[in-house]
């Protein structure tokens, strides 16, 4: 991935109707943390404006509330640019402004939708006590993400490349760890990998152990992963998918999956030179190598 | 829906929601007996109360409050809002102070003008009137046009920066405060300015040329969408140039005569007076001299061209002269209002391109210090789509008293109506107890064509959406369309 694109996060939500504002709450974060390579907006809506931020990005994580009975955690998933064009309104529909982008300017980078349950959307600027508790799981994973979408940039993307599942509490930064994102910020001079470093709490080690670890823990996660779903990661491969698309390159996973064992099957992500799809888009799958 | 009726009466259609506004609202056609066009409304169904709720605020608070009433042009109330603060403590600011206000009020011309003009309006008429709703947007722009829909965000992206550069933020800036503003536009966010301006004129000047071609496709609608005598209204200068932050009213009629000049804004109160109408949250103020609903008359970029003499710079000024081979006195067809946003911005960015190279706006002379020293202030200033007038009455500790904020949008209402009306009776001809097929799009664009902003003129959240009902004079409902 291009060095000078930034990855863009967009936290988006009314601030003034509690928990709607968790979405740029979050942005607002982000924001101070001044990681190298990391643009934050936290908006009240997503405009067409953003399609130009957007284009010259290397990946974007939009950032919602979702006040749907049916979601209890934060979700974390990829986002393709919508099919189906009925126009950008006053509703906030980040799928339809990766399609407008890519319109506009003849692409839209990978995508990922964060949704934040929101439980109190009445007016007010307090998130509810159960919101503050989800932001902050929120605020670990993109922490999380933008280091993985870091260290994509770093090296050429490969399978080996893809994240473990650390999955422990030590690695999810909170409101109480000193550690966390909320913590002073780095300062600008800090490396994508000396952000990846903060989730290691072993401080007996030299630091250089702790990434040799994570590496060693992500490439056995992945290959447990490929196991599990049958799929040739990080081989070359020419998949079908069932709008008739066909993609020949390196499978590799959209490594958020990783962390969720609960999606469903069909909703897994899957990335061939960095076009996003679903498990559940996948016709057939064919190893090249 | 289609109720069936045994005789000919009148009847009424109704556009709920109306879409791509900034706001709710609906439409009503009212038809006579033969089944002809009678009358129009405009409805605005939603309200928000802020000139009640401001009361009993500190004065001083008012520039950061009133931004609130509206996310497109919060701008034009802060610095209206500031303007009133300015007259209650009886202060005439510095001048570095009001060249930066200047400054923000034109970029917020252009990133408003950008969006109504390039978002909002272009779609009908470069993609086609009778294009399905579906792909008549900003995507069906973007798919046929990319280049346009790209230069409509560059340049909503350019004013949005300054605004940004001097308030801090895109949306809702507490910039301007009693007295002056808070801080000066520093050197560093001056350059990266000075180094986007080519760009935006260029853009500015591409979708000029690009509406100048599409224009001779739409000779009907530049007959039939509002196209009326009125008068105009809006903030003029003693050399006559192109005014949009300060000066005296000046009102012209359809033949470009002056009818009233250099009148004080303080006084607007001498010459207009606001009408409540039944059915709407919208206020109608008219012309007091020609009463109600004969004072009539309209505001925002049409107004404002025809209002001036010259634009006072040099592009500008040569689509002026073309602009104004449409009128004989005054351009008079409110569709040719997307005509004067496009020279609008144009001339904002001419304005700014000045601006920017005055080595004033870094001075630290930005605001005079005094307290409440009259108990009345009205502050004027033209807001993208018209003059905005606020007015506010405080005690002796500076406590609102009363609040009156007069908004283009309602300054424009007599005359959205008269547009619907002319727009329905050119599609609806005898006897029809349906909505014809062309008469929402058209009636919604008519309407579009004065960027109306609900949010302002009501003082509205949340979606946009057209409906338009048919009424027979009964009152029974004969049909009802809406758009999504």
């Amino acid at each position: 991935m291009p060095a000078d694109k930034p990855i863009l996060v967009i936290g988006y939500g009314n601030d003034l109707r509690q928990d709607d504002a968790v979405g740029p709450r979050l942005a607002q974060t982000v924001a101070q943390w001044h990681l190298p390579g990391v643009l934050a907006r936290a908006v009240q809506q997503l405009t067409p404006d953003l399609a130009a931020d957007l284009a010259h990005a290397q990946a974007a994580v939009f950032v919602d509330a979702a006040a749907s009975p049916e979601l209890d955690a934060v979700e974390v998933s990829p986002l393709q640019p919508t099919r189906a064009i009925r126009g950008l309104a006053h509703t906030s529909d980040p799928a339809a402004l990766l399609a407008f982008t890519r319109l506009s300017f003849g692409a839209c980078p990978p995508a990922w939708w964060v949704k934040i349950p929101a439980v109190q959307l009445g007016y007010g600027e307090d998130l509810s006590a159960e919101s503050q508790t989800h932001l902050d799981d929120a605020l670990g994973q993109v922490y999380r993400l933008i280091g993985r979408l870091q260290s994509a940039r770093a090296e050429p993307p490969s399978a080996a490349a893809l994240p473990a599942q650390p999955q422990s509490n030590l690695d999810r930064p909170s409101t109480q760890d000193p550690h966390s994102p909320h913590s002073p910020p780095p300062t600008p001079a800090h490396t994508a990998q000396t952000a990846l470093e903060l989730d290691f709490t072993d401080d007996a080690k030299p630091k250089t152990d702790g990434l040799e670890r994570w590496r060693q823990d992500r490439d056995r996660a992945l290959a447990a992963t490929a196991e599990k779903l049958g799929l040739p990661l990080g081989r070359n491969v020419e998949v079908w998918l069932h709008d008739g698309v066909r993609l020949r390159g390196k499978l590799e996973l959209c490594d958020l999956e990783l962390f969720t064992d609960t999606l469903p099957r069909s909703r897994i992500g899957l990335l061939i030179d960095n076009v996003p799809f679903t498990l559940g888009d996948l016709e057939s799958c064919v190893r090249l190598d | 829906m289609n109720t069936p009726r045994s005789s000919p009466a009148p009847i009424r259609v109704l556009i709920d929601p109306v879409t791509r506004i900034e706001g709710h609202a609906k439409i009503s056609i009212f038809l006579d007996d033969a089944g002809n066009v009678a009358d129009a409304k405009f409805h605005v169904v939603e309200f928000r109360g802020f000139e009640k709720f401001c009361e009993g605020r500190p004065m001083w608070e008012m520039p950061s409050l009133t931004p609130r009433v509206c996310g497109i042009c919060p701008v034009s109330h802060l610095l209206a809002s500031a303007k009133a603060c300015d007259a209650i403590l009886a202060v005439r600011i510095p001048a570095a102070a009001e060249k930066l206000r200047r400054l923000m009020n034109l970029a917020q011309i252009v990133q408003s003008h950008a969006l109504s003009f390039f978002h909002l309006s272009a779609p009908d008429f470069l993609l086609g009137w009778d294009r399905p709703a579906a792909e008549r947007n900003l995507f069906g722009l973007a798919h046929a046009d990319p280049e346009l829909a790209r230069g409509g965000i560059r340049l909503r992206q350019f004013g949005q920066e300054i605004i940004a550069a001097l308030g801090g933020r895109k949306i809702h800036p507490a910039w301007a405060v009693p007295g002056g503003v808070r801080e000066p536009l520093t050197p560093a966010a001056r350059q990266p300015l000075e180094a986007k301006l080519p760009e935006a004129l260029a853009i500015a000047q591409a979708a000029l040329q690009r509406f100048r071609e599409v224009l001779t496709q739409h000779r009907r609608e530049i007959q039939v969408f509002g196209n009326f005598p009125s008068l105009f209204l809006g903030l003029s200068r003693p050399d006559g140039l192109w005014e949009h932050y300060d000066g005296t009213l000046r009102f012209v009629d359809a033949g470009g005569n002056v009818l009233a000049d250099d009148l004080d804004p303080a006084r607007y109160q001498d010459v207009i007076a606001e009408a409540v109408e039944p059915g709407s949250y919208l206020k109608s103020p008219y012309y007091k001299p020609l009463g109600y609903p004969d004072g009539l008359y309209r505001v925002g970029p049409l107004a404002r061209l025809n209002v001036c003499r010259r634009m006072g710079s040099p592009l500008a000024d040569a689509e002026l002269d073309r602009f104004r081979r449409f009128g004989h006195g005054a351009v008079t067809s409110s569709f040719l209002y997307h005509y004067a946003r496009l020279i609008e911005i144009l001339a904002s960015l001419e304005r700014i391109r000045e601006l920017l190279g005055d080595p004033e706006l870094t001075s630290p002379r930005l605001r005079a210090d005094a307290g409440i020293n009259k108990l009345e202030g009205v502050g004027a200033s033209e807001a993208p789509r018209g003059t905005l007038f606020h007015h506010y009455h405080v005690d002796e500790q500076g406590l609102l008293q009363r609040v009156n904020l007069i908004i283009a949008t309602g300054q424009n209402n007599l005359a959205m109506n008269r547009t619907v009306a002319q727009i329905a009776r050119h599609y609806i001809q005898g006897a029809s107890q349906r909505i014809p097929e062309p008469l929402l799009n058209r009636v919604e664009a008519g309407i579009r064509a004065y960027d109306p902003c609900l949010s302002c003129s009501t003082h509205a959240a949340g979606q946009m959406p057209l409906q338009l009902t048919l009424f027979a004079p009964s009152g029974a409902v004969l049909d009802q369309v809406a758009s999504s």
